[in-house]
C-alpha cells in the first residue's frame, strides 16, 4: 500500500453523499482524486460535466482535484493488450457489465486495487453506489479477496482437471441457457483463467486497505435515514478502524421548537428522529459525529456547491455505549 | 395490475408505495428494513411483504427444467448452482420480474422498486435475455415477461420526485427509458415533499423563516411548468 490517505463515503441514496464527498476532497490534502464507484453519473452533474477516460482536473473552492470514475470496459482493454480476447468474450464481458450487479462492483474494486499501486495522489476520496444498492456492493468488497482466491471460479480455473469438470458442468447448464449464451460462457472462462493473477493481486490490496487503520470510512446519514438499514450495515462498520459520521442537513441547531402550530410539525418531527438517530449511533459506534445543518438546497449550480462546502459544521463525539 | 415505485434514490419511493399499497391492498414487493419505520409512524399493520430471496427465484427457474417443486427447491439451496448461474447476466434481475409478473397476472401487485440506474436495468435485463438466450428455461421466462409488459393496461410505473433538479432529471430519464423499452406502460408522476409557504403571523426564528421561505420559492420554480399526477406534502400518510 502507498502513502496515499483514503476514505470511503456511505450512506442511503438522497443522504448528500456526493456533496459530502466533494466537500472531504475539497477539505483534504493535494494532490486529490475523487473516484466513483456509483454507476449513476451524479457527481459529473453536480460540476456539470461528463466523464473523461482517465479523469479530468476540477477546480472549487480554489482547490484543485481530479474526479474520475471507475470503467470496466476500460479495464478489459487494458487486459486485451498483454492477452487479445476472442470477439465473443468481448461481447460477453459487455454484457456482464451492463446486466449484472455483482460483477460491475468487482470490476471497479480491482479498478481501485489498481489505483493503489500508482502512488500518484496524497488523497483519494472514493464515493459509492447508494446503500440500498450498496449492501451486495459491501459483501462484495469484503468478499472480493474470498472470490479469487477460494471460489468454485478460482478452483476450475486453477486446476486443469477441475477446469474441465466445470466446464462439464457449465455444459449441463444449456437446459437453462440455450446453446449461444454457453459458447460465450465458456469462452469467457478461458479468459478469465489467463488473467487469474491479476485480478487475485488488486484483490488482496484492496482487502488490506479497506480495513487499514489509515483508511476513513465516512458513514453519511441524515435525520430521516431509516433505523433498520443502519444496523443491517452496523457489521461492516464495526470492522473498520477509523469510522466518522456526518449528519447531513441536521436540525439540532434550529433549538426547541416547543409551539403547537402545524407548520413546525415538520421540524420537530426531523429533530425526535435525529435524536434517536444520534441515540442509536452512540449505541453501535465509538466515532465522532459531525453535523452539517440544514440549508436550502436542490439547485445543484455551482454557487450552491460552493456555499455547501463552506458550511459550518460542528463535530461530536460517540463512544459506543 | 403491476405498481412499480421507482424514482431518485431518498425521494419517498417507499413511502409513497406503502401508501398506495394501504389505500389499494394487495400483494406488496419490499424490502422490511425500509418499510418497518414508515408502518410504525403511520400506526399501521405490517402488510406480509415478499421479498424474494435468490434461492425461492432459482426454484422458480430449476422447476420449468426439472418439473418437480422439491428437487428445484433443494437445487435453488445450493451455492455451487446460485454462483453458476449468476454468471449468466441479468439473471437475478429477470428472476424477480418474473416473480413480480407471475403474480400480477392474478392479483394487485405494489413494488417498492430500486432507484434510476438499476431500475432501467431490471426493465432492459429482459430485452438483453431475449438477444442473449436462443433457447432454455431463461428464454422461456424473458417472453413471458416481455409478453406481460408489452401488453397494454397491465403494467403502471410510478415515478417519484421531490422538487430538486436532481430528481426532476432522473425522472425524465426514467420515463424516457421506459418509454423507449415499453412504450405501453403507464406513467404516473408523483411529486412529493412540496413545502409550502411560512404563514406570516406565525412567530417563529428567523433564520427558519428565511430557510422555508426560500426552499419555497426554489421549489415553485423548479416545477413550473411540470405537471403531475398527485402531489405529496412533507410526511404525508394518506394516498388519497
Amino acid at each position: 500500500m502507498g502513502l496515499a490517505k483514503y476514505r470511503f463515503i456511505w450512506g442511503p441514496g438522497g443522504a448528500g453523499k456526493s456533496h459530502i464527498a466533494i466537500r472531504k476532497t475539497v477539505q483534504s490534502e493535494g494532490p486529490k482524486l475523487l473516484l466513483t464507484l456509483d454507476p449513476s453519473l451524479r457527481l459529473f452533474h453536480l460540476f456539470g460535466t461528463k466523464p473523461i477516460p482517465g479523469g479530468q482536473s476540477l477546480r472549487l473552492a480554489e482547490e484543485e482535484f481530479t474526479l474520475r470514475q471507475t470503467d470496466a470496459l476500460r479495464l478489459f482493454e487494458a487486459l486485451q493488450d498483454r492477452a487479445p480476447a476472442d470477439p465473443k468474450v468481448r461481447h460477453y464481458f459487455a454484457q456482464l457489465v451492463n446486466g449484472l450487479q455483482r460483477f460491475r462492483d468487482y470490476l471497479a474494486l480491482i479498478e481501485l486495487g489498481d489505483e493503489m499501486q500508482k502512488d500518484e495522489f496524497k488523497t483519494v476520496v472514493i464515493d459509492t453506489p447508494p446503500f440500498q444498492e450498496a449492501k451486495a456492493f459491501q459483501n462484495s468488497i469484503v468478499n472480493l479477496h474470498e472470490f479469487f482466491d477460494r471460489s468454485l471460479v478460482q478452483l476450475g480455473l486453477r486446476n486443469q482437471w477441475l477446469h474441465v469438470g466445470v466446464r462439464k458442468v457449465v455444459e449441463g447448464m444449456k437446459l437453462f441457457t440455450g446453446k449461444k449464451n454457453l459458447e460465450q460462457s465458456l469462452a469467457f472462462l478461458d479468459w478469465l483463467r489467463e488473467h487469474l493473477e491479476r485480478f487475485q493481486c488488486s484483490a488482496r490490496s484492496l482487502h488490506e486497505l479497506l480495513f487499514h487503520e489509515s483508511t476513513i470510512h465516512t458513514l453519511v446519514l441524515n435525520p430521516e435515514s431509516s433505523l433498520p438499514e443502519l444496523k443491517q450495515m452496523e457489521e461492516f462498520f464495526r470492522r473498520a478502524k477509523h469510522l466518522e459520521i456526518v449528519i447531513n442537513r441536521s436540525v439540532a441547531h434550529l433549538g426547541p421548537l416547543s409551539a403547537r402550530h402545524p407548520f413546525f410539525q415538520e421540524f420537530q418531527k426531523l429533530q425526535e428522529r435525529e435524536s434517536q438517530l444520534r441515540l442509536q449511533i452512540e449505541k453501535m459506534f465509538t466515532a465522532p459525529i459531525e453535523l452539517i445543518p440544514l440549508a436550502a438546497m436542490g439547485e445543484d449550480s455551482r454557487e450552491e456547491l460552493l456555499e455547501f462546502v463552506s458550511i459550518k459544521s460542528a463535530v461530536i463525539q460517540s463512544k459506543a455505549k | 395490475m403491476l405498481n412499480l415505485f421507482t424514482g431518485k434514490g431518498g425521494v419517498g419511493k417507499t413511502r409513497l408505495a406503502v401508501l398506495n399499497y394501504l389505500h389499494f391492498q394487495g400483494v406488496f414487493f419490499a424490502d422490511n428494513s425500509a418499510t418497518e419505520p414508515i408502518l410504525k409512524e403511520l400506526n399501521a399493520p405490517s402488510p406480509p411483504l415478499c421479498a424474494a430471496a435468490l434461492e425461492d427465484l432459482m426454484s422458480d427457474l430449476f422447476v420449468r427444467v426439472l418439473k418437480v417443486q422439491a428437487i428445484a427447491d433443494w437445487l435453488g439451496k445450493k451455492k455451487l448452482l446460485q454462483n453458476l448461474m449468476r454468471m449468466a447476466p441479468n439473471l437475478e434481475e429477470l428472476l424477480i420480474l418474473h416473480r413480480w409478473v407471475k403474480t400480477a397476472e392474478s392479483q394487485n401487485v405494489i413494488v417498492d422498486a430500486p432507484s434510476t440506474g438499476t431500475f432501467i436495468g431490471t426493465l432492459r435485463s429482459v430485452k438483453t435475455a431475449l438477444e442473449m438466450f436462443d433457447s432454455g428455461a431463461i428464454r422461456e421466462m424473458a417472453v413471458q415477461i416481455d409478453e406481460f409488459f408489452s401488453r397494454a393496461g397491465r403494467v403502471q410505473v410510478f415515478v417519484v420526485s421531490l422538487p430538486e433538479n436532481s430528481a426532476l432529471e432522473e425522472m425524465r430519464e426514467i420515463e424516457k427509458a421506459v418509454r423507449e423499452i415499453y412504450p405501453h406502460i403507464v406513467i404516473h408522476r408523483l411529486l412529493n415533499r412540496i413545502h409550502a409557504l411560512p404563514p406570516v403571523d406565525l412567530d417563529m426564528p428567523t433564520a427558519l423563516r428565511e430557510f422555508c421561505t426560500r426552499r419555497s420559492h426554489l421549489e415553485q420554480k423548479r416545477i413550473q411548468g411540470v405537471s403531475f399526477s398527485r402531489q405529496f406534502a412533507e410526511g404525508a400518510s394518506k394516498w388519497g
